[in-house]
């Protein structure tokens, strides 16, 4: 009992001496590195779709096709992560079908073409759809959204303020 | 004051998880969408020109009247109250010729039925008259327009072109 006392009497000695020994040569410090989960999207900004006149009567307005926006993504998640996409209020008792695509970025799949059809009785959303899916970590921007308004009978007129809302989440 | 220490450091340990899962779950954005369709007014004759001709009238009698028929079509949206109405540019200024319009009405709308233009009041958009009224929302075509050429007395030999027109007015 008396050598195991004296031993460590003396390894408790050598680490209060240590310190003092080197003091001046070195010292350190626990940094304690902390990454959180990345996961932004941005979109690069609004638009209008319009329909208009049709050439001759008999015909319907032909599609609007807008391809002025990209988004952007930042993602460090090794797990597979996808956008949903999911559009407001829509106007009542119109004949109209809005639609989207997103495309994917490196490794990724596009969902393809999503079509929200806006002629509901009730004007709820219609849907959330998966626009992009198997996201792996990655940091990439001006990945093209297509947007077409697309008309299935005569529109009435409307001026109609919309949002896609889009989510960056796990699979 | 030890009891206060313990559930700070643990309150921060809990914000420090929490909030990676945060940035997971939030990554998200929105898009501004504008949808536009504008009240559209459309008609357009469906034949570029037609020609009329008075026949030979028997001895002691006037030309019978010439009848042409043409066609025209409609593409309308709008949710106000409007009318077609029909003029001429160059009438004849023989006072002994009367041109009878009459325009079939579209699905819903009312046809002023046959309207009579003289030398005296037919010109320009001062003589215009109302020919369909209480106009729906319609996409139409096919809508027949019928020209009668009329001799109220001895026209003077001539050869005139004139130019119709049909366009929409506020009822």
């Amino acid at each position: 009992m008396g050598k195991y006392a004296l031993k460590t009497a003396c390894v408790l000695g050598l680490l209060f001496i240590a310190p003092l020994v080197f003091a001046a040569d070195w010292t350190n410090l626990f940094v304690d590195i902390s990454v959180p989960s990345i996961c932004q999207i941005d979109v690069s900004g609004g638009l209008t779709l319009e329909l208009v006149a049709p050439a001759a009567p008999g015909l319907l307005p032909a599609d609007d096709v807008d391809t002025s926006t990209t988004y952007a993504i930042s993602s460090n998640n090794t797990a597979h992560y996808k956008i949903t996409g999911q559009v407001s209020t829509m106007p009542d008792d119109r004949p109209l079908q809005l639609k989207c695509t997103m495309a994917a970025p490196t490794g990724a799949t596009s969902g393809g073409e999503k079509t929200w059809d806006l002629n509901n009785d009730n004007g709820d959303p219609a849907g959330i759809f998966d626009m992009v899916t198997d996201i792996d970590a990655t940091v990439q921007s001006g990945m093209g959204i297509t947007w077409t308004l697309h008309c299935t009978a005569q529109p009435l007129p409307v001026w109609k303020n919309m949002t896609f809302t889009i989510q960056f989440i796990a699979q | 004051m030890r009891k206060i220490a313990l559930k700070i450091t643990c309150l921060a340990f809990c914000l420090l998880f929490v909030s990676g899962n945060l940035f997971a779950w939030w990554g998200g954005s929105a898009q501004a969408l504008l949808l536009r369709i504008d009240a559209v007014f459309l008609v357009l004759f469906e034949d570029a020109s037609v020609n009329i001709e008075l026949g030979t009238p028997v001895p002691g009698g006037l030309p019978p009247d010439a009848v042409v028929n043409t066609s025209y079509g409609i593409y309308y949206t709008s949710l106000s109250s409007y009318k077609l109405v029909v003029g001429f540019y160059d009438f004849p200024p023989d006072p002994n010729l009367q041109f009878i319009v009459n325009v079939e009405a579209p699905t819903g709308a009312v046809s002023a039925g046959n309207v009579v233009f003289t030398s005296a009041d037919a010109e320009g958009p001062a003589g215009e008259q109302a020919c369909v009224t209480s106009i729906d929302p319609v996409n139409e075509t096919g809508l027949q327009v019928t020209y009668t050429l009329h001799c109220t007395g001895v026209p003077a030999p001539m050869t005139q072109y004139m130019t119709v027109f049909i366009e929409f007015a506020v009822e």
